[in-house]
């Protein structure tokens, strides 16, 4: 698809006069004088005397109300401004913006249309209807559309772009070579240009040359997934298979091509909302650290959105990260009430709960998976007690409507064991086992549990799939030497020793293993010596 | 208990060597030739004249499907069910049809969901048997698989449901048992195709089904779209891919090693699947199309466990890195070069794409196929290669059908209609054939699942699409317009008489070598004719014909008579073809 190509921006590499439309009206020349511009003025006025002024194109209003409330809400604002200002271009501009940036195609086309009677000579709002028609499903009025703006503005380089982009994904790779040549020819240092150059190249068999050209505009734009990807594939196409060509494409698979843009694009971005964008939004703030303003975003959303268990989840996500325990749960919980069968609600209200039942035992605690609760007041272990109580109640729901996720199983074994009921912990975690049996997470929490549980050989095998995940974890191989040793295979035992030594012999952790081994070794000597049954 | 009874059939079909078993005069041969301008070269083919004839009210296959749509709520299963199976399920030398029905996706226990199986009387025309078959197989049905599961020389059917799946046991006497609880393989939730194959070559059939997204009634979302309104979701709004099922055949019972494989590690959004040796190792390997998430290639690296390579081969994404709507999808050896290639259709605004596999990886080589463009406008589901017109190279039909409303020019009757597409193989490129998907009128529908095979026994190959809340298409192929090409069909049997699964056959005719694998389960959610069709154009004998069977092994066959069936078994064959080892 052609979708969307319009997000991602072209750094600007002629941006100074890009911004003005490229075919305008030349001005008076040089010499004419102030005369000249009297009579043209005059001229002007005589006109304007005798004939009534044109009225700017009417305002397009929304006639489907069926919208997203929050895109409603964006879409408003700039009608209401495009109401006082109707022959401001930069204000309709905005509207259109606001229709486009928000998949609203066809008001969107309307008003690119009047932006068009306003500023006749400006490329870029025939260039946008355009767009908005191959966006909204009519490929060939938008591709013909395309076709005219380059005929009569043959310098406006984002044309040709998507031009070269239509050939390509056509298959005709000599028209898709001629647009772009005049793109280039336009903007000779445009990224995206080149991009779609290199990609050009590739499909041509000429790999060498794509590499040469991705390389340039990898290293320029380190952020441009679809120029890596395309890297990638022109490298395995010369023959290249390593990690590299392994990053390349599985970090650039799924980018869409950026465009050439005209810079006043760059304004539509800020205009976009929906559920989806603010609750996307939401997710990179908390993902950023910036708990403060996902709470603000998602709130705003769960306002127009009042009965979304998505954006309740993530807004109680939003409130633990930012330090609001009691909004968090008291989130989830309406979150759990408003879509019960929604494992995910109950999942998160599950990890929420084991978070605020062992802050309530220790602030300080640390949450090892298989550590006992440290010492609390019996306040504080009550408080615990319910937190734990409702944690397992959900874990319990969300093994229940999720149970091909490993993460319920697991969430719910970690309640189960926090709770005290060690036989359901593992019963929960063997399910989550089963789903990925070789999971370092869940393997060493079996571990831990088994440990625990005083079964030695579930123990060790958990442990065995630790290390075989996580071969150059030091801990899991002096786990692994006490096990074995525990289990009297001192040989084994010397072996992961031996591991643990290859990764840090310094370590106390491996001295002391390496101490106990031996006093174990010993002892077992002496009582196999002492044994009456000894030959 | 059920009880299950497998009868041993006795093995009737005369077999030895390579010996004809056509018994049946085409039933087309009387009608006329109008004057269509074809030659007997594909350039001669008239660009206007309908290649297929609608013929399914004329010969009885009267299956209407329902997908229980109902605008106040609607259920993601509903926009992408719809499979249908060829089959020869009573041994009498001619393809039956078993067609799947939905129904109302969260309430499917009613008649209305009933699967229905025609019987072919051998004359051409079909009757409905689905009662006295015992074959409704109730439930909010998706795709089948057909095949010989069990061994005993006749075909079951699995199928596959938007809830749990039901496996229909022939018992060679005309009717199924429901064998469900016995031979397990139930995958629950939202499952599309199926496809059986011997992974690990120990003579049994393993079985593997897609998983669409994790999906029950309970959470099926409702989405607006911005610019049509309320209509279907797309499969990523779940948030929900989930991996697909292996299920290891442990002597007669279906055990899902799913994560054993190490097929547990990717997620996509399943709904078409193929298997073969892509690698060339020797071992299968599957590939699974995903709508909206990176295709999956698992190569089989070593006994027993699967790597996903989809990335690293260029089959995740197309060659502009982009994720696609996977859909339907075949392995066919496009260009002559014995590895097969992959095909998939894909969504509207998406090209359905050609990944041609080279020196060790996959190239996007769509375009250069001539098969891009054309497909654009077009949302694609069921497809098969297949050489419609006898002239020694495969052709290919897309069964094409909207998910989503279109925004202006609404078809009144069913919004998601969309005209299927037969292109004509000219040699290096596939061309669109006129009138659009070979047929006039043509089939303009929301079509899902297709199957290929010869219904009529005339030596070519016919086509019965599934179209969701439409009357199902049976496009006849007009044999009459090839009165001057040739053909030869073989069945391909292994030594316990079971279709020979992954076997190549090779023939020489003229100057043109062909190959086809026998592999029935392909396209979208759909099983076609196990045999191996081949026309043969002008040429009037084959001069060779090799088998080389899923262990590695070759056989060379005595050359058959041209315009006849044939069984090829193995292990009757004339030897080692001349200058091949195993």
């Amino acid at each position: 698809m052609l979708s969307r190509m319009h997000q991602q921006t072209d750094s600007p590499a002629i941006s100074s006069h890009a911004s003005i439309p490229e075919t305008r009206t030349p001005g008076p020349r040089r010499g004419t004088g102030a005369a000249l511009s009297c009579a043209l003025a005059v001229v002007l006025l005589a006109v304007s005397s005798c004939t009534p002024s044109k009225p700017p194109p009417p305002i397009t209003r929304l006639s489907n109300l069926d919208v997203d409330p929050l895109i409603l809400a964006r879409v408003d604002e700039e009608v209401r401004k495009a109401a006082d200002a109707p022959g401001n271009p930069k204000v309709r501009c905005r509207l259109a913006y606001a229709y486009d940036a928000n998949g609203l195609e066809e008001p969107a086309i309307t008003e690119y249309r009047a932006l068009g009677k306003i500023a006749p000579n400006d490329p870029l709002w025939p260039y946008r209807a355009a767009i908005c028609l191959i966006e909204s499903g009519n490929a060939a009025g938008g591709r013909a559309e395309i076709v005219a703006v380059t005929e009569r503005f043959p310098n406006f380089a984002p044309a040709w772009h998507r031009l070269a982009l239509i050939h390509l994904e056509e298959g005709d790779l000599a028209a898709a070579r001629a647009a772009i040549d005049r793109c280039l020819a336009s903007r000779p240092l445009s990224l995206p240009g080149k991009t779609t150059l290199a990609d050009i190249h590739l499909r041509e068999g000429d790999a060498e040359r794509a590499v040469s050209i991705l390389e340039d505009v990898t290293r320029a734009a380190t952020d441009d997934r679809h120029a890596r990807f395309l890297l990638g594939r022109a490298y395995q196409r010369t023959g290249r298979d390593d990690a590299v060509v392994e990053v390349l494409l599985s970090e650039g698979a799924g980018a869409v091509a950026r465009a050439v843009e005209d810079p006043r694009e760059q304004t539509m971005a800020g205009l976009q909302t929906g559920l989806a964008r603010e609750v996307d939004r939401g997710i990179a703030l908390i993902q950023a650290g910036r708990a403060a303003d996902a709470v603000r975003v998602l709130e705003a959303a769960l306002r127009a959105h009042p009965n979304d268990s998505n954006i309740m989840l993530n807004l109680a996500q939003a409130r633990a990260q930012a330090g609001d325990t009691p909004g968090a749960l008291s989130m989830i919980k309406t979150a759990a009430e408003t879509d019960s069968k929604n494992f995910r609600v109950h999942l998160v209200r599950a990890i929420l709960e084991l978070g605020a039942g062992d802050a309530a035992m220790n602030p300080k605690a640390t949450g090892s998976l298989g550590a006992p609760p440290p010492a609390a007041s019996d306040a504080d272990r009550e408080k615990a007690r319910k937190h734990y109580e409702t944690a397992l109640a959900s874990g319990s729901r969300a093994a229940r409507f999720g149970p091909k996720e490993w993460r319920s199983h697991f969430t719910y074994a970690r309640a189960a064991h926090r709770s005290g009921q060690l036989d359901l912990a593992r019963s929960a975690l063997e399910k989550a086992q089963q789903i990925v049996p070789n999971d370092a997470e869940v393997n060493q929490f079996m571990f831990e549990l088994t440990w625990q549980l005083n079964d030695r050989k579930a123990a060790l095998a958990a442990l065995e799939r630790v290390v075989a995940v996580n071969p150059n974890n030091l801990v899991s191989w002096v786990n692994l030497v006490h096990t074995r040793a525990a289990l009297e295979d001192f040989e084994g035992a010397a072996a992961a020793l031996e591991r643990a030594r290859a990764i840090d012999p310094g370590h106390p952790r491996v001295i002391g293993a390496a101490e106990k081994l031996d006093t174990l070794r010993a002892a077992a000597g002496s009582s196999q010596t002492n044994s009456p049954r000894s030959p | 208990m059920i009880r299950i009874q497998f009868f041993l059939v006795a093995m009737i079909t005369v077999t030895i060597g390579c010996t004809p078993s056509d018994s049946k005069a085409p039933t087309k041969g009387a009608t006329p030739p109008e004057s269509t301008g074809s030659g007997s070269s594909s350039e001669g083919l008239a660009s206007t004249s309908p290649w297929f004839e609608e013929a399914a009210a004329e010969v009885g296959l009267d299956f209407q499907h329902v997908s229980g749509a109902d605008r106040s709520k609607l259920y993601i299963p509903e926009i992408v069910c719809g499979g249908v199976a060829l089959l020869d399920y009573d041994n009498d030398g001619d393809l039956d049809v078993y067609c799947v029905q939905g129904g109302r996706a969260p309430s499917p226990q009613v008649e209305a969901s009933a699967n229905h199986l025609y019987r072919n009387r051998g004359d051409g025309t079909f009757e409905d048997v689905t009662q006295e078959a015992g074959a409704a197989a109730l439930g909010y049905g998706m795709g089948c698989a057909a095949n010989d599961v069990d061994r005993d020389g006749d075909i079951d059917i699995y199928v596959s449901n938007a809830g749990s799946n039901v496996f229909l046991v022939n018992q060679g006497n005309g009717t199924f048992l429901e064998a469900s609880d016995v031979l397990g393989a139930d995958a629950p939730g939202l499952t599309a195709s199926a496809a059986f194959f011997d992974y690990d070559a120990d003579g049994d059939l393993d079985l593997c089904v897609t998983e669409y997204v994790g999906w029950t009634p309970s959470s099926d979302l409702s989405c607006t779209a911005t610019r049509s309104g309320h209509d279907y979701c797309q499969p990523n709004n779940y948030q929900a891919p989930t991996a697909d099922h292996l299920f290891r055949n442990d002597g007669g019972r279906f055990v899902e090693v799913t994560a054993e494989v190490g097929m547990s590690n990717a997620k996509g959004n399943g709904l078409g699947v193929v298997s073969g040796d892509f690698d060339r190792d020797g071992r299968l390997d599957l590939f699974i199309a995903n709508d909206g998430t990176h295709n999956h290639l698992w190569y089989q690296t070593e006994p027993g466990k699967f790597e996903e390579r989809g990335l690293r081969s260029g089959t995740a994404v197309n060659q502009s890195g982009r994720v696609e709507a996977g859909m339907g999808v075949a392995a066919v050896d496009i260009d002559g070069d014995e590895d097969l290639d992959l095909f998939l259709s894909h969504l509207l605004q998406e090209s359905n794409t050609l990944y041609l596999a080279k020196d060790g990886y996959y190239e996007d080589a769509t375009d250069r196929y001539g098969l891009g463009g054309s497909s654009i406008p077009h949302t694609g589901f069921g497809l098969g290669f297949f050489d419609f017109d006898l002239d020694g190279d495969l052709d290919l039909f897309i069964a094409n059908g909207r998910v989503m409303q279109p925004i202006e020019n609404v078809p009144a009757n069913d919004p998601y209609q969309e005209e299927n597409l037969l292109y004509e193989n000219t040699g290096s490129k596939f061309r669109v054939l006129e009138p659009k998907g070979g047929s006039s009128p043509p089939l303009i529908a929301t079509s899902r699942g297709a199957a290929f095979g010869d219904l009529d026994g005339d030596g070519d190959t016919d086509i019965v699409v599934i179209n969701r809340d439409g009357a199902l298409s049976y496009l006849r192929n007009r044999r009459e317009q090839l009165s001057d090409r040739h053909w030869v069909m073989f069945e391909v049997r292994d030594g316990t008489g079971a279709f020979a699964q992954h076997a190549r056959v090779t023939i020489q005719a003229g100057d043109k070598q062909q190959t086809r694998v026998i592999d029935p389960h392909s396209s979208y959610l759909s099983s076609n004719d196990p045999r191996a069709a081949f026309g043969l154009g002008e040429a009037t004998s084959i001069t060779s014909v090799t088998v080389r069977w899923a262990d590695g092994t070759e056989e060379g066959f005595a050359p058959p008579a041209i315009d006849a069936r044939h069984s090829l078994v193995r292990g009757t064959g004339v030897g080692k073809p001349p200058g091949k080892q195993p």
